[in-house]
């Protein structure tokens, strides 16, 4: 029987601590379509529960008049679990393809035949899209809300325009996992929003250390925008600076990270695991439990069991975790093995894991094994805004106490 | 109204400065931090943004946090080096010696006056609390000066709570000397206060006042931190032509160790460390009162505060999610199994505790008494001591003489009062006031830091403090019949006289049917016009003073609080006499004068231990002070004492078993008390008390063959004790010999003899055998005679005295 912390902390936040600006979105009128980006950590998904529940309750939709796509399963549950705070009906939250094939099967249309599930994806999409296009059937849907827009590829915007009278969308540029991915400009261009797309301003959920240390896996270019997004006066108080630190085994590495998780918990902090592949989420889950640290798997194919209120620690792959937030996010692995021969760059896997955290971001890896994008934090450590420790912490560990001689009752 | 012109730097500035930084320290309990005042931004771009808090750089174990808050923890991790803030904080989960290696919550203990304070300390430099605060502040300094320079360290303000002694604003002092800065009397300012000044600075960008302050408004500042629950009473007015801000303190409450920490060692103590012992199988009583304190509190306690964080914020989500819905009571907060090590002479005892957790009702349990509104006296269990919040409160009312309906607005700072609990509990007590609160709820955190910064300007940087401390009430002498003479008002700003110099007074003279010697007696007047006598001075002229000659009078009270008085003949001034008093308006009045004499010999045996001599000479005042803790009904740590006895005698003591027994008696472990009382009976078979007592235990535990043999013992060995007869008479009617019983109960009723005085044990037994005979009356007249006995705070000496209770510990 694995042993869960059940203890909740509700990442969710009530309408009255958001900014004047998230009010002021989240009302937003339903006449026209609206585009909303801004940078990780700016709000954009509870943002998004809110404004599903400003349409339930204020326009008076009802749930199968509303639809909220995601682009992972993981990120439904996650969204799932935010939207119990405000009440939400969970069925409105729905993975953009499984939507997709749900059209496909109302409509009586032909299911695609290909074998490997991403071109079945995208061939049912293009049938579902040219049938709504060229048949000119009526809207399904009177409102959809969209998470990770930027993920999504421009044929599901021209249905999306299609089948719901209106459309919300939430999207990044700076986070892009998939190359293939659809361009901000034409989804804007398809939904003609061009000129009422907002971008959202300050109040990031990362504190100032990690966003200083995820920086430095974007282009250069792109990095002054980013941090620019920071707003000072809006910064938590406490900044804790992130953490690199190398061990000489792997079982040092999970011994380590155990630790860090007991101490993170210890303070109340939902923590999340994140690391490249499946594998590793498998041997990583085993390694923590050999040492009594309960950490719950969180993988694409059964997020249904993960509660993402709940205080006990998840460990998942960076894709799965794309949407997702966390106080301490730990990205353990930073191997050749894990990161050199990924489908996606390893910068922007770090970007996006990084941006997970919250209050701190601790990196690791084995001596000798790590990858060479770790090259980039030399700065940043030099200018004390990263920690790098080898494996001795002897100043840290406490030497074992004696016992006074003549020990008494005080 | 976006720049109040409260703040306005006044014209009349007794110096301008060209000073920058201006720093304000918050040395709390649980957290410290520092604020630091721009005066150059101030004049650019006004108050709005010119005070900051310094983020602090701190070492932990995994790399560095630059954090607001820094725990007042110091900690040595290995001989030598030592460490303070959160990397200390987390070596509290790791079984070091509390007071030996590892040391917080210390400011409760600061003025005690104890020398070393901590007799194991590991070394000279954390002996005492005042070393730790240095240590702190060293941290706190540094940081200051790494980033500001070290002209912010002329200009610092450090705050201590209203109601410190005078002995604890000295330790402040030293505290700070010890890191390097001389603190004046003036550079202390009260917590309540400091944490109102920023609610004002923080009112400067409000649009809108929340409460109207354009004519005198008097505000409650409660300030319930980590350790301390202070309450100031203040009049504020803002002048609305001139914004000239006027406050003046009417009051500050008594002193209290009431905080966070009191919760968090309750939460241990009522529901961790049962859960411990249930899951390990383990008894209360197989570890120590000084294990327990040493080693597993310090451990449970990080787990404690992690509980108590996360029920308050998922009560407090909860809530904002479920507006006006019943709370939900199964909300439970976990956190992840642990180990627990105690270290033995020879081995490492580890106890698990198993998923440890508090649900909201459990929370709500151990927080009923801090939040009582009618029970407002401390009471102490073997390791806390829990006082309602409104005990502080009622007391700053009392003390200006207001009613809870007098009271416009409340400002609740401190991290404790965040706590949803507290904040309803104080709605409710005060229906009619404003509930003041920061934009920001993290601002309780810094407020008080924030407040000292700028009355760091003001004091440093003007010349002229924001705020003055006051007499909270009048002093004076009463001389003859009763008069009252004033010599300080209340309200007159401190110091008095202001330069530090003595006022005097004359129009005193000795009275005619003067004996031999003068008494001047120095009194305070209430607000409601009552007196009380705060001091008596002898004057004794050599040979008889002349009735008529004049007295001369000098005095002065300063910004710490120190009354100074002399007295004088004019005509000889040889003829003299001295007084001081600290704090003479917040004595706190509470400690007993056995909790004083448990502390003077602590202290002696704490110096004994630091001087390494063997406790052995020390037999008598170990013995008198586990006499003294199980009066105090502290009933493990005087276990603790009478074991240290036992040890340190050669031979078995009668004296120390009997203590010990009656102690696991009270503690409700009579498998344990019966085992110490039949080594009593062994040692000492002639004594009747040993076989009463015996008998005790085992009618306790059902076995009421047995209690009756021991019974009869003790009967045969005092044929005229009627307490004995009157258990043996209890024994016999449980045994079913109701027949036997009530003829015994007769027995008993004829020997305690209501026409001759009774003990309190005596009596205890006297009701008992009414209330068997069914004598309702004698019943009643007697139960409330021993009320009335047990009322009376008596000296009482345990072995002159029965006790009172079911079982007794004379010798």
């Amino acid at each position: 029987m694995q042993e869960t912390i059940e203890s909740r902390r509700v990442w969710m936040i009530a309408r009255e601590r958001l900014t004047e600006q998230q009010k002021r979105i989240l009302a937003l009128p339903v006449e026209q379509n609206q585009f909303i980006s801004g940078p990780p950590g700016c709000g954009k998904t509870v943002l998004l529960l809110h404004r599903a529940n400003h349409l339930l309750h204020n326009c008076n939709l009802s749930p199968h008049q509303l639809r909220v796509l995601v682009f992972t399963n993981v990120l439904r549950s996650y969204i799932q679990a935010g939207g119990d705070s405000l009440n939400l009906p969970f069925e409105i939250v729905q993975s953009f393809y499984s939507w997709v094939f749900q059209l496909a099967d109302r409509e009586g249309l032909p299911r695609s035949q290909a074998v490997r599930l991403e071109e079945k994806c995208k061939e049912t999409l293009e049938r579902v899209t040219r049938y709504f296009e060229t048949e000119n059937i009526p809207p399904v849907l009177e409102a959809v809300l969209v998470d990770e827009g930027q993920d999504l590829p421009l044929a599901a915007y021209r249905l999306l325009r299609k089948a719901s009278r209106h459309v919300t969308v939430f999207a990044d540029s700076t986070q892009k996992l998939y190359a293939e991915a659809g361009m901000i400009a034409g989804a804007t261009d398809i939904l003609d929003v061009e000129d009422r797309a907002i971008r959202l301003a300050g109040n990031l959920r990362s504190n100032a250390g990690v966003a200083r240390l995820a920086a430095q896996f974007l282009p250069t270019e792109a990095r002054d925008d980013y941090l620019q997004s920071y707003d000072e006066g809006s910064l938590p108080a406490k900044a804790r600076i992130p953490l690199l630190f190398r061990t000489k085994s792997e079982d040092e590495e999970w011994e380590r990270v155990g630790e860090i998780v007991k101490q993170e918990i210890g303070a109340n902090n939902r923590v999340a695991i994140l690391v490249a592949d499946n594998a590793t989420v498998n041997r990583g889950h085993s390694a923590l439990a050999s040492s009594g640290i309960p950490v719950e798997r969180v993988t694409a194919r059964a997020p249904e069991g993960a509660d993402f209120n709940a205080l006990t620690p998840k460990i998942l792959t960076v894709f799965s975790a794309k949407g997702l937030s966390f106080d301490t996010v730990l990205i353990p692995r930073i191997t050749r093995q894990h990161y050199a021969y990924a489908a996606t760059a390893a910068e922007r896997m770090l970007f996006v894991a990084c941006t997970r955290a919250r209050d701190w971001v601790c990196l690791s890896t084995v001596q000798g094994s790590e990858i060479r994008e770790l090259r980039r934090l030399e700065g940043l450590a030099l200018a004390g805004h990263l920690i790098e420790q080898e494996k001795s912490l002897r100043n840290f560990s406490v030497a074992t106490d004696d016992l006074p001689e003549q020990d008494a009752p005080f | 109204m976006n720049e109040l012109p409260v703040l306005a730097v006044p014209h009349n500035a007794a110096k301008s400065t060209d000073a920058r930084w201006f720093c304000g320290i918050d040395l709390g309990t649980t957290n410290s931090s520092v604020a630091i005042l721009d005066a150059w931004a101030l004049r650019s771009h006004g108050w709005s943004s010119a005070v900051s808090m310094v983020p602090i750089r701190q070492p932990v174990r995994n790399g560095v946090i630059e954090s607001e808050l820094f725990p007042s923890v110091v900690a040595e991790l290995f001989p030598g080096e030592w460490v303070a803030g959160q990397g200390a904080k987390e070596a509290r989960g790791q079984g070091l010696r509390k007071d030996r290696r590892i040391f917080y919550s210390t400011k409760s203990e600061m003025g005690l006056g104890r020398e070393p304070y901590y007799p194991f300390a590991s070394s000279s430099k954390f002996d005492s609390p005042y070393k730790i605060a240095g240590k702190i502040l060293e941290s706190l300094f540094a940081a200051v000066k790494e980033e500001f320079g070290e002209e912010a360290l002329r200009n610092v303000v450090v705050t201590v709570p209203a109601s410190f002694q005078v002995a604890a604003r000295k330790d402040t002092q030293r505290a700070a000397a010890l890191a390097g800065v001389q603190l004046g009397e003036q550079s202390l300012l009260d917590e309540p206060n400091a944490a109102f000044l920023d609610y004002i600075l923080a009112l400067a960008r409000r649009e809108s006042l929340p409460i109207d302050l354009s004519a005198p408004t008097v505000v409650l500042v409660v300030d319930f931190g980590g350790g301390t629950c202070d309450v100031s009473v203040l009049r504020v007015q803002i002048e609305s032509q001139s914004g000239r801000v006027s406050l003046a303190n009417l009051a500050i409450s008594r002193y209290e160790r009431l905080g966070g920490d009191n919760i968090d060692v309750a939460i241990a103590e009522q529901i961790l460390l049962p859960e411990l012992l249930r899951q390990n199988g383990v008894d209360a009583l197989d570890l120590s009162w000084a294990e327990k304190k040493n080693y597993v509190f310090p451990q449970l306690l990080p787990v404690a505060e992690a509980l108590k964080l996360a029920i308050g914020s998922e009560y407090a989500s909860w809530l904002a999610f479920h507006p006006g819905q019943p709370i939900e009571p199964n909300i439970c907060a976990r956190q992840l199994s642990t180990s627990i090590n105690v270290p033995a002479p020879d081995c490492l005892r580890a106890f698990s505790l198993h998923n440890p957790s508090l649900t909201l009702h459990q929370f709500q349990q151990v927080m009923a008494p801090f939040l009582d509104r009618d029970l407002l006296y401390t009471h102490g269990t073997e390791f806390n001591s829990i006082t309602s919040v409104f005990a502080p409160i009622q007391d700053a009312l009392d003390r200006a003489g207001l009613s809870a309906t007098e009271v416009d607005g409340i400002l609740l700072v401190g991290g404790s009062s965040l706590l949803p609990q507290i904040q309803t509990a104080v709605r409710t007590q005060f229906p009619g006031a404003h509930l003041l609160s920061f934009p920001d709820p993290d601002r309780s955190f810094s407020a008080i830091a924030r407040g000292a910064a700028l009355h760091s300007f003001f004091l440093h940087g003007l010349g002229i403090p924001l705020l003055k401390p006051i007499a909270q009430e009048t002093i004076g002498l009463l001389t003859q019949d009763s008069v009252f003479r004033p010599l300080i008002r209340a309200g007159t700003e401190l110091p008095f006289p202001s330069n530090g110099q003595f006022e005097t007074h004359r129009g005193l003279s000795v009275p005619r049917d003067l004996m031999t010697e003068l008494d001047i007696v120095i009194a305070a007047e209430t607000p409601s016009r009552e007196t009380k006598v705060l001091a008596v001075a002898n004057l004794k002229p050599d040979g008889l003073p002349r009735a008529g000659d004049e007295i001369e009078i000098r005095f002065r009270l300063d910004a710490n609080k120190l009354l100074d008085v002399e007295a004088s003949l004019i005509s000889n001034r040889e003829a003299k006499c001295e007084v001081s008093l600290e704090n003479p308006l917040s004595s706190t009045g509470h400690e007993t004068e056995r909790q004083r004499e448990i502390l003077v010999l602590e202290q002696e045996l704490a110096d004994a231990i630091t001087r390494r001599e063997s406790l052995s000479s020390k037999l008598r005042q170990i013995e008198r002070l586990s006499e003294l803790l199980f009066d105090e009904k502290k009933y493990e740590r005087a276990i603790d004492w009478a074991r240290k006895a036992l040890q340190l005698r050669s031979d078995p003591d009668g004296y120390a078993l009997n203590l010990i027994g009656n102690a696991y008696f009270e503690l409700g472990a009579y498998d344990r008390a019966e085992k110490l009382f039949r080594q009593l009976v062994a040692i000492d078979p002639g004594w009747g008390g040993g076989h009463f007592n015996l008998a005790l235990s085992l009618e306790s535990q059902g076995r009421s063959g047995e209690a009756l043999a021991a019974v009869s013992d003790a009967v045969r060995l005092a044929l005229q004790e009627g307490s004995y007869v009157a258990l043996q008479a209890r024994i016999l009617k449980m045994s079913g010999r109701t027949i036997e019983a009530l003829t015994a109960f007769r027995e008993a009723a004829r020997l305690l003899d209501l026409s001759r005085p009774l003990n309190e044990f005596q009596l205890h037994w006297r009701i008992l055998v009414a209330r068997s005979l069914n004598d309702v009356k004698t019943a009643l007249q007697l139960e409330r005679l021993h009320m009335k006995h047990s009322e009376r705070a008596l000296p009482y000496d345990p072995r002159a005295l029965p006790k009172t209770g079911s079982a007794i510990a004379l010798r």
